[in-house]
């Protein structure tokens, strides 16, 4: 049933000391909403406002304001007793008889400065708050009979706080006295992407992470305050020395290592000499950043990868940023996941590292500014991120097919700035190298590029004045990737566009409530626009930047812009500076389609998935077999054609990455949204499907190691292809799945092939190699009969029974099995 | 003010004394809406809130009046909300409600009956 929006309900909950009154629900009118008694003294509810740069940057959200009845001096007599200040206050906005919302809901803990992460009821995710703000000194004043009450939004507090350092002799006594250039404390840095010299810029590599001496007693260098991919090379400059020179892997290794700093474990990526090296030596490195993929609702869920997603590096530095108390319920995990599928399929590199010191808030408004990504809070109390996507496929809100603008508030607006030309740099050279190629002129960015609007330069400059002055400057951070830069930039020009136009409207408040936030992508049609007359704008497709909610007059004032016009801007890119494209492995490289058998599998569409490889068997043994599983590779590499090697995880939790397998034998791999898609990870690769008996694998040479990938329909296992210089892998490939050998207990036939019951018989079998010899099973006498209660889930949900007297299932499809049915189970062997 | 968790069992009723008169307003509500209307001319209106008031016209002798008058020192004009019953005791609608500020009788022309008349106007608004 639609919701009725008839009687909007808009309620404040102080939090205050429960000796100064505890928590006091409160509201325009006595009204008991969910079994929640409040109480009618809210005079007046004031504005609401939350908005994100334009273009992308900082989220902003203004304070708000409440004005409650005090005749009585109730008010007056609580905050007497205890101070107010500090203290959270709501403000709610539901409508009567919306059964959405919970009566249970867990009452918040008081602010301070965690207030983030603890300003609510976290516990109730039906509680969503429209505002949490804490009372601040000054924020309260009396007047007769009234008392009005400014509270401050906590939303964002945490973004205020600085990154720590963590390199200052208290957490390292061993700093050097003298520690490099003699500063006493460095900030350790904090690496996403790929941070490789280059090649084609005139300076010998000499890394781009600064490697500070942190302990010399051990000879440690600092790379990173947390884990790393993987660092490529160590460059090394003496004091004499008039150039870097890379260091043999012979003098150091590179090791983790475990600080718990303010009671936080950061597990330091270290490069440990095996000498000590001479005062006034710099150490640097070309380093693989952050190597998983946090994610909000399970944590660390993919591990061990190169990261180069600027959500997911957002998430991992919000994450090691605010570990200790970061709360996943405070992050809308479906808004980032979809940014960060947008991330991915635009192929957006994040390459870059924190090695100042900044505040969080900083960090992550470079990180926005950078990608364009839209930082904001919702409605709902969230925070969530998104991408303008200017051709409106995205979520949309319909402005004003459904008749929502209201009466003479239509207000479009020309652009307020125009740019022609942007002058981007990026590769930003964290090292601080004096000798970095054209620091004088780039501000120690790799390279200088200039973009320039030729149809916006030609419409202007046919007034017969040139345009040229019109150019900004833009420094990139965070990216090393030519193609990304180019592409953000491209979308950054729309801002700035004869055609971007801005334009103001109010809105039914409640109406939109749950639909519009900014950051929100939404349809404007009105005859007003600037457009051809008696048309107007017909869904032209707009970001909502500001969102201005007046509580009391119940409208929405939003500023929306379209940032870009539909049609393709005539963008010329002009490089300039020495160097070519393209520069160097941070150039990614285009997915080329996938094939199967040599044939373009269009399903894949130029991409294939991987998954861990669900728990298949229950009571699983190590059969002493030939070829034991301790020979299966336990990672396994991908090689792209530039050159670039990329190595599976090292299987920290019992998790080897494949290609997600379903329906085996018509269709062996497959892309599917429920996966996540990593495409720097898994691309490039040529897929085969065959069969072991008789072996039809393709032979193949060195150049395609570790980029072809067997599925064996007859035994169902995946191969990859190592090359046959891989000493004991004669044929050239190793299982990269479930390896044969392992046993399960079924009281079924498994469905897939490559399985046999352990009777005794002299069958073909794999091995890790993906030979196949006659070997003779072992008898294997069946388990005990099992009582289990049946129902109506598949039979192959029985895979994970207990093999216990009696095992309680939920239900079983299977029609021989009856309620309470005596099973025999067999046990099985993965061929 | 906070509507108190009053219990209406141990409450005692007085009867008003003297006539109603005809030409009040003895069932009409109002209603505090927001409305909006766009450029289409399509409404939005949210109701904020309705309640009852009464405008109830009196007759009434002197001694009558003292009535009123005691109720209007009672609650203190409008600052202190009191049930109301239209029906009489134990009808169960009483209703919580607010006198009018202050206290204002019309002297009549003419004696009625015996002594001096008024007339008098009790106006009340529900309290939400």
């Amino acid at each position: 049933m639609a919701l009725d929006k008839s009687k909007p309900l808009i309620l404040l909950n102080l939090y205050l000391d429960q000796d100064g009154g505890g928590t006091q629900n409160l509201a325009r009118k006595d009204i008991t909403f969910h079994e929640v008694d409040f109480t009618g003294r809210v005079l007046s509810f004031g504005i609401v406002d939350r908005g994100v740069a334009n273009p992308p940057g900082m989220l902003t959200i203004d304070d708000a304001e409440v004005e409650i009845e005090d005749v009585d001096g109730q008010i007056r007599e609580w905050f007497s007793l205890v101070t107010p200040f500090k203290r959270i206050g709501e403000i709610v906005i539901d409508f009567e008889g919306n059964d959405n919302q919970l009566s249970d809901r867990q009452l918040p803990v008081p602010g301070w400065e965690q207030s983030f992460t603890s300003n609510s009821n976290l516990n109730d995710p039906y509680w969503t708050p429209l505002f949490t703000g804490e009372v601040i000194p000054g924020g309260v004043k009396f007047s007769p009979g009234k008392v009005t009450i400014r509270l401050r939004e906590v939303a964002t507090l945490w973004l205020n706080r600085e990154i720590p350092k963590l390199i200052i002799r208290d957490n390292f006594p061993n700093l050097p006295d003298d520690a490099n250039e003699g500063a006493t404390d460095y900030t350790a840095p904090i690496i996403f992407g790929i941070m490789q010299s280059y090649t084609q810029t005139n300076v010998e590599p000499q890394g781009v992470i600064k490697c500070h001496l942190i302990d010399t007693k051990n000879n440690y260098y600092c790379v990173a305050r947390h884990e790393c991919a993987q660092v490529y090379s160590v460059y090394r400059r003496r004091q004499n020395d008039a150039r870097f020179k890379i260091v043999s892997n012979t003098e150091y290794e590179v090791i983790t290592v475990h600080y718990t700093i303010n009671g936080v474990n950061y597990p330091f990526t270290i490069i440990h000499f095996f000498k000590q090296q001479d005062d006034g030596t710099f150490i640097q490195a070309e380093v693989n950043g952050i190597p998983y993929r946090f994610d909000f609702d399970t944590h660390l869920q993919i591990t061990g990868i190169t990261q180069r997603n600027p959500i997911y590096s957002l998430m991992n530095l919000i994450y090691y940023l605010v570990q200790t108390e970061v709360n996943p319920q405070r992050f809308s995990g479906d808004l980032w996941k979809a940014a960060a599928a947008v991330a991915d399929e635009k192929l957006l590199y994040m390459d870059g590292a924190i090695t100042d010191t900044m505040t969080v808030g900083a960090a992550i408004s470079k990180i926005c500014q950078d990608f364009l990504i839209d930082f904001f809070q919702t409605n709902q109390d969230v925070m969530g991120v998104s991408f303008y996507d200017p051709a409106g496929t995205g979520v949309t809100v319909p402005v004003d097919s459904t008749n929502l603008v209201l009466k003479n508030s239509f207000a479009p607006m020309m652009p307020e700035e125009i740019f022609v030309r942007i002058r981007y740099r990026y590769a930003k050279d964290n090292a601080g190298l004096i000798e970095f190629v054209k620091a004088s002129e780039t501000g120690h960015y790799g390279f200088e590029e200039t973009v320039v609007n030729l149809s916006d330069k030609a419409e202007l400059e046919a007034t017969g004045k040139s345009a040229d002055s019109l150019e900004k400057v833009i420094n990139l951070d965070f990216i090393r990737d030519d193609d990304t830069a180019l592409d953000r930039i491209k979308n950054l020009m729309g801002y700035y566009t004869l055609r971007s136009y801005p334009v103001v409207c109010d809105l039914p408040l409640p109406e939109i409530l749950g639909s519009l936030n900014v950051g929100t992508t939404l349809k404007v049609s009105h005859v007003q626009g600037i457009g051809p007359k008696g048309v107007g704008w017909a869904n032209l497709v707009m970001k909502t930047y500001q969102l201005t909610m007046d509580l009391k007059t119940l409208r929405a004032t939003i500023k929306a812009i379209r940032a870009r016009d539909p049609l393709d801007l005539d963008l010329q890119a002009s490089f300039v500076g020495s160097h070519g494209t393209p520069h160097d492995p941070q150039r990614r490289v285009p997915p080329l389609p996938v094939t199967i058998n040599g044939t373009l599998d269009p399903d894949l569409s130029g991409y294939v998935y991987h998954d861990a490889i669900p728990p298949l068997d229950i009571n699983s043994t190590d059969p002493p077999l030939p070829d034991s599983p301790a020979e299966v590779p336990s990672t396994f590499g991908l090689a792209f054609t530039d050159g670039t090697v990329v190595t599976s995880p090292s299987n920290k939790a019992g998790i080897v990455p494949v290609l997600w397998q379903e329906d085996p034998t018509a269709k062996p791999f497959r892309k599917a949204s429920a996966y996540v898609m990593i495409p720097e990870f898994l691309q490039q690769l040529k897929l085969y499907v065959g069969t072991l008996s008789p072996d039809n694998r393709p032979v193949l040479t060195d150049a395609e190691i570790n980029r072809v990938i067997y599925y064996s329909a007859d035994f169902d296992h995946l191969y990859l292809y190592v090359g046959t210089g891989e000493t004991g892998t004669p044929s050239g490939w190793r299982a990269i799945d479930q390896t044969c050998g392992n046993v399960t207990w079924r009281w079924f036939a498994p469905v897939a092939p490559g399985w046999h019951v352990l009777d005794g018989s002299t069958v073909p079998m794999s091995d890790y190699k993906g030979d196949v010899a006659n070997y003779t099973l072992p008898t294997m006498p069946a388990g005990p009969d099992v009582l289990v209660e049946v129902g109506s889930v598949a039979r192959d949900d029985l895979t994970t029974v207990e093999l216990t007297d009696n095992t309680s299932l939920p239900s079983c499809l299977d029609a021989s099995a009856k309620s309470f049915d005596r099973m025999r189970f067999l046990a099985y062997m993965r061929l | 003010m906070a509507n108190p968790s009053y219990s209406l069992d141990n409450i005692t009723f007085h009867t008003m004394p003297g006539a109603y008169r005809l030409g009040g307003r003895p069932r009409s509500r109002e209603q505090s809406v927001v409305a909006l209307e766009t450029d289409n001319l399509k409404q939005y209106v949210y109701d904020l809130g309705t309640r009852q008031v009464w405008e109830l016209h009196f007759r009434l002798k002197d001694s009558e009046l003292d009535f009123f008058d005691d109720l209007d020192v009672s609650v203190n004009g409008a600052a202190v909300p009191f049930y109301f019953s239209l029906s009489g005791v134990g009808s169960g609608d009483s209703v919580f409600v607010r006198k009018e500020p202050g206290f204002d009788p019309q002297e009549l022309d003419e004696p009625l009956g015996d002594e001096m008349g008024f007339d008098y106007v009790l106006r009340l608004k529900q309290e939400l």
